[in-house]
Order: C-alpha cells, then sequence, then structure tokens
C-alpha cells in the first residue's frame, strides 16, 4: 500500500536518554518558553550558551512545526503527538479500560499510566491550539480522579482548548462523577464520543465483551445529556448489529438529550478488529439500505448524521454527502488505481492499516 | 426472543383493520390486526420474531434483564418530549389597530370600520411595547402585526420597527405582517425591501368562497390578492409571503383550484385548516362544517398535493407536516395549538390595541365575544400580571391525565387547547368525545397512518421534514 | 329501553370509558343492582339495536385496553411521575 500522508515518528540517536514530553521550537520563544513543557530547538545553527536542548536532524525539522509536541521514550525514539500541520490530533491519556471490544483499536493494559494524563494536560497547556484535540485511550474516563485532575490543571491554566473525548459512556452512570465532570469539563468547548452498539444489551455486550456493558453506557447517555455535556452518538456497523442501525439511531435520538451528531463509522482492521475480522466486518454493500435509512433520520430529529471511513466506491451516490473524509490523516492512503476516480478529491480513501483485504477500490469510476 | 415484558403502550383500531400501537417514549408501530396486538400484549405469546424484534428495539417490550434501562429510556423519552413543548421560544403577536378595510362573513375578530378613530395602539406606545417584549422573551424575537387590518397601520409598524431594531439588532427579529394584501401599494414594497418582514395572507379554496366572504369595496378580492402576491414574490422574494386557508362550506369543492392557484403563484408552501368557531364566526360559518365534511376535502386535497410532489412539483401542506413531525418527534414540530401541555401563554403572546395582553389570539376572541377578564393577563403600560386564571389553564392542560386523552394512541403527538374548549364547554377540558378539535387532529392522525402504508408518499412527507 | 352489563364481564371504569366515546345521538342513563350495571336508553327498538352494537364495540375495546394496561398501569405512573419530578428539577 501507499505511503502515509505525514510521518509522526522518528528515530534520534542523540535523543537516546531522554524521556518524556517536549515541546519542539524552531527559534527562541519567550511565550513558549513559558508554558510547562521541557524544549527541544531544533536548529541547524548552533547557539551558544543555550539553555534549551538544541539539536539537528533534517527529516525532524522537515515533519515538525515550531510549537509542537513530542513524546520521548528515553530509548531514543521521538513520537510528534501534536502537530500543528495536522488536521487532527489526539492524545493517549491512558490504556486501561472497563471494556474489551471485539474490535478494540488499542487493546487495553493494566498499568497505573496516570502520568499520561499530567503529560496531556501540560502538552495540552503548551501546544496553545484553538482547533480540537481528542483525548482517547483505552477508556479516559476510567479513573474518575484522574479525569478530573486533568481538567483541574487545565483550569489552573485558564485553558480553554476545544476537546473532543472518547468513552464509552460508563463511567457517566455515576450522577456525582457526571455532575463533578461537568462543572470542570464545560469551562471549554467540549464532546464526548460514545459508541452504542445496539437497542438491548445482548449485541452491545458481545460486541464490547463486558457484561453490563449496554446497561452502564445507557445510564450514562441519560446522566450526561440531562446535564448538557454534549454527545457525539457512535455506531459501528457490524454483522452482529447492522439490521439494528437506524433503530439504534432512532432510539438515541428520541430518548437522549444534546446529541450534537451521530457517526457512522465504517469498521478498521487494526487491534484486535483483525483476528475478529471474518466475524464482524461486513461490507458497506450488504447493508446499504440500513445506511440508507439511519441517513435519512436526520432530517427527522434534526440532527447531522455522518458516515466515516466509507470510501465513495462502496456506497452508493445517495449517500455521498454524507459520508466525510477520514478523522485522522495520518491513516489514509489512497491506492494506485484510485487515481482514475473522478471524485478522489471527496473521498476519504483507505485505511493504511488494510492488509490483504477484500476490500479494494472498485476500480475506475469514470 | 420468547420471555419479554411489556412496557406500557396504548392502541387503537384504524378504519382498514390495523391497529397502531404507541408507547411513552411517542414511538409509533403498525400491527396488522388486533389479533397480533392481542397475542403479543395480551396473551404474552407471540412467534413472529421478527415483529418481537421490531418491538423491542422500538421500545414496546423488553427483556427481563434490559427491563430497568428500557424503564429508564422511556421516561427519558417522555421528559424530552414535555420539555420540548416547554422551551419553545414565543410567538408575540401585535395588534396595531382593530380598523380593517373588510368585512369578512367569517372573521374572527371584532372588526371596526376604517375610518373610525380610538382603536389603535400609539406610536407614544411603542417603548412599553418593546420594553415588554424585551422583558417576557429573549432574541430571536418572532413577532406578527394582527388586526383588523395591520397595513392601515402602517405609520406605526415602521415606527416600530425602527425602534426594535436599534434595541434588539437587525439578525435578532423576524416579522409577520398578516394582511389582506388589499392595501399593499409601491412605499409598503419599498419599505420592505431588504429587511426581515414577511407576510401571511388568507386565500380561500377557490375564487367563490374566497369572494363571498370578503366584501371589499372593489368586489375583486381574489384577484387583487393573487396580483399583490404576485408582486411581493417579485420584489421581495418567495420566502416573505405566506398563505393560509381556512375552510368553510363554499370551500370544499374548492380543492384542486386552491392547488391550482397556488402553483400559479409559484408558492411552495400552504397552510389548510377548517374554520373554528370562535368570535363572530361561530354564528355564521362554523356550524356548518363538520370534520367528516373536512376530512373529505382535505383527503382529496392532499393527495393532490401528494401526486404534485411526486410529478416533481415541490409543494407542501403545513398543517398535515406539523402532525407528521408531531408522530415523528421531529424537534421543529412547535405549533402553539398543538402542544401539551398547551402553547397558550407560554409560546404565544398577543398584545391588542389596547395594551393588553392575553396568552393566545383565541383568548383575545374569547373576551371579545363574552368579556372574561381572566383572560387579560397583563398590560404593557404597566408590570402587574394576572396569572392566575392562567396557570390554571396551564395545568389542566397536559393530556395524560384527563379522560378522553388518557388512553388515546396519539396522546404524545397531539396537544391540548384550554382555550377552544373553555368556549365550547365553559371549562378548560371539555369532553372530548364532543369535542371538534379531538375529532380533528385524531382524523388526521389516522389520515397520515393511512397515507404512509405507501411507501412513495411516505417518502414524500420524509422529504418535507427537513423544511 | 334498559341494557344490562354484567359486574362480571364490566368493571364501572370499562362501562363509562365505552359510553364516553358513544355517539351523542344515544342518550343514556346509568344504575346499577348488585349484580350488573343497567344502561337505560331513550330510543326506538330498531336504534337501540344499532346503540347496542356500537356500544359493544367500545366495551370490547377498552375491556381489552384494561387487561393490556393492568400489567403495566403501575409502571405508567412511575414514569410519567419520575419524568415529571425530573421536568421539575431544571
Amino acid at each position: 500500500m501507499a505511503e502515509v500522508a505525514r510521518p509522526d515518528s522518528f528515530y534520534v540517536e542523540e535523543l537516546d536518554s531522554v524521556f518524556g514530553p517536549f515541546q519542539i521550537l524552531k527559534y527562541r520563544d519567550a511565550i513558549k518558553e513559558a508554558t510547562p513543557l521541557p524544549k527541544l530547538l531544533i536548529c541547524e545553527s548552533n547557539i551558544p550558551d543555550s539553555t534549551i536542548k538544541t539539536i539537528w536532524n533534517p527529516l525532524l525539522d522537515k515533519w515538525t512545526n515550531h510549537g509542537d509536541i513530542a513524546l520521548l521514550n528515553g530509548r531514543g525514539q521521538v513520537r510528534v503527538v501534536l502537530c500543528k500541520s495536522a488536521n487532527a490530533n489526539t492524545l493517549l491519556v491512558t490504556e486501561r479500560c472497563d471494556n474489551l471490544c471485539l474490535f478494540c483499536s488499542q487493546p487495553p493494559r493494566d498499568v497505573d499510566d496516570t502520568v499520561l494524563f499530567a503529560y496531556a494536560a501540560q502538552s495540552i497547556v503548551s501546544f496553545r491550539s484553538s482547533d480540537v484535540i481528542g483525548i482517547s485511550g483505552g477508556e479516559p474516563l476510567f479513573d474518575k480522579k484522574a479525569i478530573l485532575n486533568f481538567f483541574k490543571i487545565l483550569n489552573e491554566f485558564n485553558d480553554k482548548t476545544p476537546l473532543h473525548i472518547l468513552s464509552n459512556g460508563r463511567a457517566f452512570k455515576d450522577i456525582n462523577f457526571t455532575e463533578n465532570f461537568k462543572e470542570a469539563a464545560l469551562k471549554r468547548k467540549i464532546e464526548i464520543g460514545i459508541p452504542l452498539y445496539s437497542t438491548s444489551s445482548r449485541t452491545h455486550d458481545y460486541l464490547v465483551n463486558s457484561k453490563g456493558a449496554w446497561n452502564d453506557t445507557i445510564k450514562g447517555l441519560i446522566n450526561a445529556g440531562n446535564r448538557g455535556i454534549p454527545i457525539e452518538l457512535r455506531v459501528i456497523p457490524t454483522q452482529a448489529n447492522f439490521s439494528e442501525l437506524s433503530s439504534i439511531v432512532e432510539m438515541a435520538l428520541t430518548c437522549f438529550n444534546s446529541i450534537t451528531r451521530v457517526s457512522i463509522m465504517n469498521l478498521e482492521q487494526t487491534g484486535w478488529a483483525k483476528k475478529n475480522w471474518k466475524n464482524l466486518y461486513l461490507k458497506p454493500e450488504l447493508y446499504c439500505d440500513e445506511l440508507q435509512e439511519a441517513c435519512l433520520l436526520g432530517d427527522r430529529f434534526g440532527v447531522d448524521i455522518s458516515l466515516f471511513n466509507y470510501p465513495l466506491c462502496h456506497i452508493s451516490e445517495e449517500l455521498y454527502k454524507f459520508a466525510k473524509k477520514s478523522i485522522s490523516d495520518w491513516k489514509n492512503s489512497f491506492p494506485a488505481d484510485c487515481e482514475y476516480c473522478t471524485i478522489k478529491s471527496d473521498c476519504g480513501g483507505f485505511f493504511s492499516s488494510i492488509r490483504n483485504m477484500e476490500v479494494m477500490p472498485k476500480g475506475r469510476i469514470m | 426472543m420468547t420471555n419479554y415484558k411489556s412496557l406500557p403502550i396504548k392502541f387503537r383500531e384504524l378504519e382498514d383493520g390495523r391497529t397502531v400501537i404507541s408507547n411513552l417514549a411517542n414511538t409509533y408501530h403498525v400491527l396488522n390486526d388486533v389479533q397480533s396486538l392481542r397475542d403479543v400484549f395480551e396473551v404474552g405469546k407471540c412467534t413472529d420474531t421478527n415483529l418481537l424484534n421490531e418491538l423491542e428495539q422500538k421500545l414496546f417490550i423488553t427483556s427481563d434483564l434490559d427491563f430497568e434501562s428500557k424503564v429508564h429510556l422511556t421516561t427519558s423519552a417522555f421528559s424530552k418530549r414535555i420539555n420540548k413543548d416547554l422551551a419553545s421560544p414565543r410567538l408575540i403577536m401585535i395588534v396595531p389597530t382593530l380598523r380593517c378595510d373588510h368585512h369578512c362573513s367569517y372573521c374572527q375578530v371584532s372588526r371596526v370600520n376604517a375610518d373610525l378613530s380610538g382603536f389603535d395602539l400609539q406610536s407614544s406606545q411603542i417603548p412599553s411595547l418593546i420594553n415588554y417584549i424585551t422583558k417576557i422573551e429573549k432574541p430571536p424575537y418572532k413577532i406578527e402585526f394582527q388586526g383588523g387590518e395591520p397595513l392601515l397601520a402602517f405609520d406605526f409598524i415602521q415606527a416600530f420597527y425602527e425602534r426594535f431594531e436599534n434595541e434588539v439588532g437587525k439578525g435578532n427579529f423576524n416579522i409577520v405582517i398578516a394582511t389582506s394584501l388589499s392595501l399593499i401599494d409601491e412605499s409598503i414594497i419599498n419599505w420592505c425591501r431588504g429587511k426581515n418582514v414577511g407576510f401571511s395572507t388568507s386565500i380561500d379554496a377557490g375564487k367563490k368562497a374566497h369572494n363571498k366572504h370578503r366584501k371589499l369595496i372593489t368586489k375583486n378580492s381574489f384577484e387583487l390578492v393573487q396580483k399583490n402576491i404576485n408582486w411581493i414574490h417579485d420584489e421581495l422574494g418567495k420566502d416573505k409571503i405566506g398563505t393560509v386557508t381556512t375552510v368553510t362550506k363554499d370551500g370544499l369543492e374548492g380543492y384542486d383550484e386552491l392547488v391550482d392557484t397556488h402553483m400559479a403563484l409559484g408558492l411552495i408552501g400552504m397552510f389548510v385548516r377548517p374554520v373554528s368557531s370562535y368570535g363572530f364566526a361561530e354564528e355564521k360559518q362554523a356550524k356548518d362544517i363538520s370534520i367528516t365534511d373536512f376530512m373529505v376535502f382535505y383527503k382529496k386535497l392532499i393527495r393532490r398535493i401528494l401526486n404534485e410532489n411526486l410529478s416533481g412539483t415541490p409543494l407542501i401542506e403545513h398543517f398535515l407536516l406539523i402532525h407528521y413531525k408531531r408522530l415523528s418527534n421531529s424537534p421543529s414540530a412547535a405549533y402553539v395549538d398543538l402542544m401539551a401541555p398547551a402553547g397558550y401563554l407560554k409560546n404565544s403572546i398577543l398584545i391588542d390595541y389596547t395594551g393588553n395582553v392575553f396568552g393566545s389570539d383565541e383568548a383575545r376572541m374569547v373576551y371579545r365575544k363574552y368579556g372574561v377578564d381572566e383572560l387579560i393577563v397583563g398590560n404593557i403600560n404597566n408590570t402587574e400580571l394576572y396569572l392566575e386564571h392562567s396557570t390554571q389553564l396551564l395545568a389542566h392542560s397536559f393530556n395524560f391525565d384527563v379522560p378522553g386523552c388518557s388512553d388515546c394512541v396519539y396522546q404524545g403527538s397531539c396537544g391540548s387547547d384550554p382555550i377552544y374548549h373553555l368556549q365550547d364547554f365553559g371549562e378548560p377540558i371539555g369532553v372530548k368525545s364532543y369535542s371538534r378539535f379531538c375529532e380533528l387532529h385524531k382524523s388526521i392522525f389516522d389520515f397520515i397512518f393511512e397515507l404512509i402504508r405507501d411507501q412513495k408518499y411516505k417518502k414524500v412527507l420524509d422529504g418535507w421534514l427537513n423544511g | 329501553m334498559i341494557l344490562p352489563l354484567s359486574k362480571h364481564l364490566y368493571s364501572e371504569l370499562v362501562v363509562r370509558k365505552a359510553l364516553y366515546w358513544l355517539k351523542s345521538e344515544y342518550q343514556w342513563t346509568m344504575d346499577e343492582n348488585e349484580s350488573a350495571w343497567l344502561i337505560t336508553f331513550s330510543c326506538s327498538q330498531e336504534d337501540f339495536l344499532h346503540c347496542k352494537y356500537e356500544l359493544n364495540k367500545l366495551l370490547n375495546d377498552y375491556s381489552l385496553r384494561e387487561k393490556i394496561d393492568s400489567q403495566t398501569d403501575d409502571l405508567k405512573l412511575a414514569i410519567i411521575r419520575k419524568a415529571l419530578k425530573d421536568l421539575s428539577k431544571e
């Protein structure tokens, strides 16, 4: 498959023993130097008496911007986690999770990684973006104290960076936590992306591989919605739940408050989805009626419904207006055949994660 | 699923033998017959797994395991629906003058001749008026001028507009003038250009009915209205003119003519409803039209309109659309007459030429006819509010606890109209089995279920939902 | 013309609901004895027949409602009460 659009990981030998989050600078900058994170100056010329760590690496220089945030692993790896030229930035704040989704793209690890929250808060404050930054995991709300503390730090710096948090919503079944979360989080524009996979527990709990998950998520959606916490409802169609796709959306829009939009997302072939692919994945062509029905609910309920990660050659033309380009540009690529496609510029492309798959561009669309 | 629990439902048998069911979340499903209803809900044994799955997905039945959550979901949906009706913004109606140049036989308001004095709001009252409006409501403001004939008080409207724009800002309000259009002239059109001002006018079902009801000095009300609609269309834009059609006995054959007229005028929207007994109308026209007769007319009208849509002509009938939106839990289904608790006072307010404030247009009419002082809620010249009576009216306007409505399948979509029932029955609830309000809305809901049985008609109606 | 309705078959509420929706041309009064509700209609023999048919249909409808509702009435009240309570908090 073709190369991804923008590389975000580099090996820099001289940073071999350096560990933790750093803010990348290309020149001296008094304002940025006042923010929490240590600085890494990437500069060709050697500035004498510099108190800031200075290196030169052309590849790193090419793919980073002044103000970007990178995480160094102490073994020379530099991973850019917040990049000004990315069309979307996401921070991982924990690998712990109380679900075990069959298609999990970030399989959970039960480790004490609360330090990631601290890194994330400091990174956000230092990065100073007016664009939305994504927060994901694991389950970002798994450790309630940690997430509230995360907001405490942000609020202390009066940071107003808009945030989008991915969560299974189970933490919101606790009304007190929901109230505290609302107080702390709603000081900035925020949206919580919460997936709901079925109108009943059997199918949802099967897909997320956790008994009681549906119950918790439903309670969570009700509580969070009632408190005015903006919610993006996510649904991933699979073999198990495609037939109730529009029922899920209809139930959500009838019962929950504060739903800002609905995102129907095509299965991504990463993580555990790879091993469960045969039992989960369904080609969009096989459920286009259900997709259509679900999308039309947008007009009925006055809410935006979007399709994500559906290459245009795999859905019917009437659905083109709902299809959005991929959320993360670092995931997409276009196979060679796409060159001939007349609607390529409107299309999100395919995931770079796709390997040996039946999913291929349909050929030339003239 | 073999074992399941039922959630609370209501049902109604349609004329074609199918049975509509609904629940507290206000979702609907149509069963093929009453026997299916008995099998699923009375006997509790049903072998149709597809049906059971559908009913489970729509919150009619639930597994034991999911029972608690499904109850929470239902409660949440129920609250959400009531909240929608509580939260919609108010329509602010202003009657700048009672004077009118027409003398219409079904006029809902008392009117006085155009040359009389003492029946107008004074320009000097504009500051108090604006002060009152901004106190009780927040932007964006929806304002409608009624009358009499508001264009006879055009000076007042202009003065109001200027001052209001100064106070609240240009993008924060929208004005509609409800008028016969007979007095539209060049200067009015020029003034309206570029402003957030639109017109609403009444067109009867057919030229014969239209001219019969309206006695204008020049006798050609219908032609005049058409000419002026075209004028506004061309000079100000399609979106600046809307029509309302009140159907009386004389119009019952006019369904095709009504559609033809709208199409010839290039109008995309219509709003059609039966004449309703308030004020002077009661004595003359209302007794003549039964809901049964109206529905015969209405069904033919709607089928004609839907077929025009299928042939590619966009044409929306908004009265039907409101009902469809209510059945669909659409958010933009705020229609003052079809809300529970009632839209009276909380979603509409009317300021009379005397400065008196009423909770609705109908309340003003009942006051004028019967002198019911309790319907005066306040006055723009002072800060007093007389809310006791109105609070009572509103408290009795929920429809889940009221005889006649408590078992009705359309309860979640319908509304209550305390002023209508107050006039007809002497109290705000009324006897629903005699109520034209009940009969009308129930008939239209029934009709919708009849219509959407046909997928192509359903598609047209679904296409109207974003309008 | 008197129509007796067995109290074993019909509860008072079912009878009253059925009468509520009866067409206005049928004038009625309601009485009772130990075993039955007694509905007195003032109409001709022929009209009485039509009236009985109509009333039977309504009685059937409301009986069915009563049976179906009997399992869910308490739940219905609980849902409505909770919803209103939540609303009054906002």
